[in-house]
């Protein structure tokens, strides 16, 4: 029943939260928060002894639709453990840092309620024993981070960052229940362990309607990871507050990638290239992107986009622990990166062009220290956690002879570097480009983030050591060569970072105007704008315009006809009460000789 | 036989001088319905009675309730109380609330008529209180409108009574647990579906038989504008599920497809529509189109997973559109009109807001609400027949997101509006909305409470003859 507790803190905090939360202060309410992920952290921590000696632990709640395999029931292995464990982790120190940071913030109770909720729907989709209660989490979660995006609801931008998330998340909802709903229909089940046993029964038998499920899912996880192309929704909701990026980056994008890690021995073999392939795409373009932006927010929401197609890399190859390994350091490094930046563009007065900071280091010295190792991390260097992420990606890669995904994750790998280290070096060490007041952060934001920095430089190395029972991977295997490459990769894209930008962002012109190509994402939101929305839209209007019209004036005329042939009728029978009550006898006489004649 | 007797009374009771006393008995007579429906489905052994009415004819005063009629005699009992409770300030409210407990007890009859000519007259009297509520109380252009109505509707009732004379006269009884039994060759199957279903189709309405349909929205008193939507239109499912299904499955089985695409056309296009809208009204039209549509999609497509679907997407359906015609009315009495698109009401009236996206995540079937297990199980039942029409059908699902959101963005979101001194909900409307988001709730966690009720639907096609 432990494993139920962990989803049932967030889920019921979140409950608890929406029905009686009027009542509570808003620390209160951050403290209530703070405590149920932290429980559900805890839960999670204390099932890692039970599942030592047996392969997963499942709880039955309940009946729940009437399906075959679809029951209120959770299991979990030792691999979604380790992701169970990073997710609630990383919420826990968010919802810590959200208690002082939103303690002006007059909507602090639905903040916290939708927060839990995203938590806890991540966590149905990665505990859940069979695929329409993912899809349930999935979609839980896509409706609480249309909340948390639409949060500050008077600012233009977010709003429409809102509309632009629920849309995408729901092509992603109908896709992975499309999916679920072929497989269904193919397999009779939606059991995630019966259907690995089913699909592996089957081979090729049902390989048309396998094949379509499978590309329906990956739509799914493309989807909610915002990788290509539906990734627009994750650069848009830079937009949000600093906490609801932190949370929308570290737990909710994870869930496409757990998707596809847990459905790996049913989804066919060609559509889990594509995923590694996209992934390797989207990793590559959207870490070029990064180096080109000018906000914050927007330099560190492409990244996110970055890092997850690495990990799309890792799970389409079937290198699970590399994929669970970068997962859990990206939450970690990442959380540190969005807090850090929330906290100096705090302090600095809501500015968040990189352009406009600079000299920040003597004036915050720890959140540049935590800044700085979340960078190493994100940029591969070791001994942080990124670099051994990374080294696992390329060595799967690698060793399943994909030369292409190597040089894309390589290539990935360099721009991430430059575009991590050109924001640290422009925030803190370029000379300040407007002088201001900037003070440390108060203690309550900075403990969380310096816990998470601690993580995210010591994560790699516990890992590689063998202490964290997370599974190990083929890093023992990979040759030295391939090891150095791709240090020697993060070093090159981290120095030439470092020299371009070290005297501001004015004297790094020429890189800037190379990059400029970049600035406004890959263009598939004017294509979607152009291609879908506005084509939609003219449907829409001939519909209203044109079918209603018609329809309507159909049923006008069909009743003017109606009358007109009545009156006809009239003017042509004969005048006169008996004539007509003759009529109406030899009609229904006429009627009862065919029933009695066509009863037989 | 109470959940008919009880709302006579109600009515009855108006012709007495209660005056401001009528809104509390109509609603006290839709409560009391829930209550009778519930002990007799909880007693269980459904109580099935019989008179003999008009014997030379065949025909029975025979009624009787199963799983789906007892769900939806419940949802109609909470709509008509919501509805009277909402009706405050009327005209003439005498006269309003006899023909509004009278509307309740042709609604109850439909449900429970075991026999298709007691069927035939409720449904047909239905049409009397419905249309003189329009004529009456009805907004601009209510004349034009109500005529409308009910020419569309009279036009199918003629085709549905064409319908049962014939297959009463052939079968020479019209009792439903006899005609179950009767077996009408299979190739005449087709054209008696086409019959029934053109009453019931029109009055769904299945596209593209939906012209009365947003003007009557328009129109109509919101609270009619609820039992409307909310009841009116599932008596058409019902309908269709326990007359239609089990009296022509060689015909619905050889019209399947062509209704699954109508259906499928049906629901896309109401979606695509509502996002058009510039009026609460019409939204709620275009999206009860859509989703009405949907629903009759998991009738059509006839698995018993699909039944039970549009049954849990049925009381679901009423329960929001309810919540959305309160929140539209509340909306109106605080900027002054229908028109959508003033915004920013999110941080003048957070309480508003809140109810009003629980409404919309709800209506477009978001898990944990009582929208997702009905769209669930539907979708399941289409993708089962036919994996193509369910993608489409899917489809719906990212319209209804982009109309819900759409909404939700151009009312309340932006900048800060400027409205009425005290814009947020007060105690008299939320007293309204708290029952109805707790009975969503409630159906989304829990679906096996109605699904449970329509599995014990026997009686429907085995029961006591004449």
């Amino acid at each position: 029943m432990t494993l139920v507790l962990v989803v049932a803190f967030p889920i019921g905090t979140a409950i608890a939260i929406a029905i009686v939360g009027g009542g509570l202060g808003r620390r209160t309410l951050g403290i209530l928060t703070t405590i149920a992920m932290a429980l559900s952290f805890g839960a999670a921590l204390s099932m890692v002894a039970s599942l030592r000696d047996r392969p997963s632990v499942s709880a039955f709640v309940g009946p729940w639709l009437p399906i075959p395999g679809a029951d209120l029931a959770l299991v979990v292995d030792s691999s979604m453990l380790a992701v169970t464990l990073a997710v609630t982790g990383v919420a826990a120190l968010i919802a810590l840092y959200s208690i002082d940071y939103l303690s002006d913030d007059r909507g602090s109770r639905g903040f916290f309620a939708a927060f839990a909720l995203l938590v806890g729907g991540t966590l149905l989709v990665i505990l859940a024993a069979n695929l329409l209660l993912v899809f349930a989490g999935w979609e839980l979660a896509g409706v609480a981070a249309y909340l948390l995006v639409g949060h500050h609801r008077e600012r233009a931008p977010a709003a429409r960052a809102a509309v632009t998330l629920f849309v995408t998340e729901r092509v992603g909802d109908a896709a992975l229940l499309s999916g679920t709903l072929v497989l269904l229909s193919e397999l009779r089940t939606v059991d995630l362990a019966q259907l690995g046993g089913v699909s592996i029964e089957h081979g090729s038998m049902a390989g048309g309607a396998l094949a379509a499920a499978s590309v329906l899912l990956l739509i799914g996880a493309l989807a909610k990871s915002a990788q290509l192309p539906l990734h627009g929704w994750l650069a848009d909701s830079a937009e949000a507050a600093t906490p609801v990026s932190a949370v929308l980056q570290t737990v909710a994008v994870t869930s496409g990638v757990v998707l596809l890690m847990r459905m790996r021995s049913i989804l066919v073999p060609d559509v889990l290239d594509a995923a590694a392939f996209i992934g390797g795409l989207t990793a590559f373009a959207a870490a070029l992107v990064a180096i080109a932006q000018r906000d914050v927010r927007r330099v560190l929401a492409w990244s996110t986009i970055s890092q997850v197609g690495l990990m799309f890399v890792s799970a389409g190859l079937g290198a699970l622990f590399a994929a669970r390994f970068q997962l859990m350091a990206h939450a970690l490094l990442k959380a540190v990166l969005v807090l850090g930046a929330g906290s100096v563009r705090r302090a600095v007065g809501d500015e968040s062009d990189v352009g406009r900071y600079g000299g920040l280091a003597t004036r915050m010295p720890w959140t540049a220290g935590a800044f700085g190792i979340g960078t190493l991390a994100l940029a591969g260097i070791p001994p942080a956690a990124g670099f051994f992420a990374i080294a696992a990606t390329v060595s799967a890669a690698y060793s399943e002879n994909e030369a292409i995904l190597t040089a894309l994750v390589l290539l990935a790998t360099l721009a991430s570097a430059f575009a991590g280290v050109r924001l640290f070096t422009l925030m803190f060490a370029a000379p300040a480009a407007s002088v201001r007041e900037a003070h440390e952060a108060p203690p309550l934001q900075d403990i969380p983030f310096l816990v998470l920095a601690v993580g995210a430089l010591g994560f790699g190395a516990v890992v590689s050591a063998g202490i964290l029972p997370i599974g190990s991977g083929p890093t023992d295997t990979t040759p030295l060569w391939l090891l150095s490459a791709t240090f020697t990769v993060a070093l090159a894209g981290s120095v030439s970072a470092w020299l371009g930008y070290r005297h501001g962002l004015a004297r790094a012109a020429r890189i800037e105007n190379a990059m400029h190509w970049a600035g406004n994402g890959l263009g598939t939101d004017t294509a979607y704008a152009r291609g879908i929305a506005r084509p939609l839209a003219a449907v829409a209007r001939e519909l209203d315009a044109g079918a209603e019209r018609v329809n309507e004036r159909a049923v006008g005329s069909f009743a003017g006809a109606a009358l007109s042939v009545s009156r006809a009728l009239r003017r042509s029978l004969p005048e006169g009460p008996q004539a007509r009550q003759a009529l109406v006898l030899a009609g229904t006489l006429a009627l009862l000789a065919f029933w009695t004649l066509s009863g037989r | 036989m109470d959940v008919l007797v009880i709302p006579l009374i109600a009515a009855a009771a108006c012709a007495l001088p209660i005056g401001t006393l009528a809104r509390p008995l109509a609603v006290f007579a839709g409560l009391l319905t829930v209550v009778a429906a519930g002990v007799s489905a909880w007693v269980g052994g459904s109580p099935f009675e019989s008179v003999v009415w008009a014997g030379p004819l065949g025909a029975q005063l025979a009624v009787g309730m199963d799983g789906m009629s007892t769900a939806l005699l419940m949802l109609s009992g909470v709509l008509f109380a919501t509805g009277a409770a909402a009706s405050g300030g009327v005209r003439s409210p005498r006269a309003y609330f006899a023909l509004w407990s009278l509307l309740q007890a042709t609604v109850a009859g439909i449900l429970i008529a075991r026999d298709l000519i007691l069927f035939f007259a409720f449904w047909e009297a239905l049409l009397v209180p419905l249309t003189l509520l329009m004529w009456q109380w009805g907004g601009a252009d209510r004349r034009a409108v109500t005529l409308r109505l009910l020419l569309s509707w009279m036009s199918g009732s003629a085709l549905l009574l064409t319908g049962i004379l014939a297959l009463g006269v052939g079968a020479r009884t019209f009792a439903l647990a006899d005609l179950g039994g009767y077996r009408l060759a299979e190739g005449s199957q087709v054209l008696f579906a086409l019959l029934f279903l053109g009453a019931f189709a029109v009055r769904l309405p299945l596209f593209p038989l939906h012209a009365w349909h947003a003007r009557a929205y328009v129109t109509a008193p919101l609270p009619l504008a609820i039992v409307l939507a909310g009841i009116i239109s599932k008596t058409a499912i019902y309908a269709i599920a326990r007359i239609c299904l089990p009296l022509f499955p060689r015909g619905m089985a050889d019209l399947a497809p062509y209704l699954i695409a109508l259906a499928t056309v049906g629901a896309l296009y109401g979606a695509l529509l509502a996002m058009r809208q510039r009026d609460t009204r019409t939204f709620i039209a275009y999206a009860t189109l859509s989703q009405v549509d949907f629903i009759s999609l998991g009738v059509f497509v006839g698995s018993p997973t699909g039944r039970e679907g549009a049954l849990i997407a049925s009381v679901s359906h009423g329960l929001v559109v309810a919540m959305l015609v309160l929140l539209a009315g509340s909306l109106a009495r605080r900027i002054g009109s229908f028109e959508l698109g003033s915004g920013g009401l999110a941080s003048r009236a957070p309480l508003l807001t809140t109810f009003f996206i629980a409404a919309v995540l709800t209506l477009i079937g978001v898990p944990g609400t009582s929208g997702a297990p009905g769209d669930l199980l539907i979708l399941a039942a289409t993708f089962a027949r036919s994996a193509g029409v369910g993608l489409v059908a899917a489809f719906v699902m990212i319209l209804s997101a982009a109309y819900g959101v759409g909404l939700l963005r151009t009312v309340f979101f932006g900048p800060a509006a400027v409205v009425a001194e005290r814009p947020d909900l007060r105690w008299r409307e939320r007293a309204l909305l708290i029952p109805l988001l707790a009975l969503v709730i409630v159906f989304g966690v829990a679906p096996r409470i109605i699904g449970d009720l329509a599995e014990r639907d026997a009686p429907a096609t085995a029961g006591p003859g004449r």
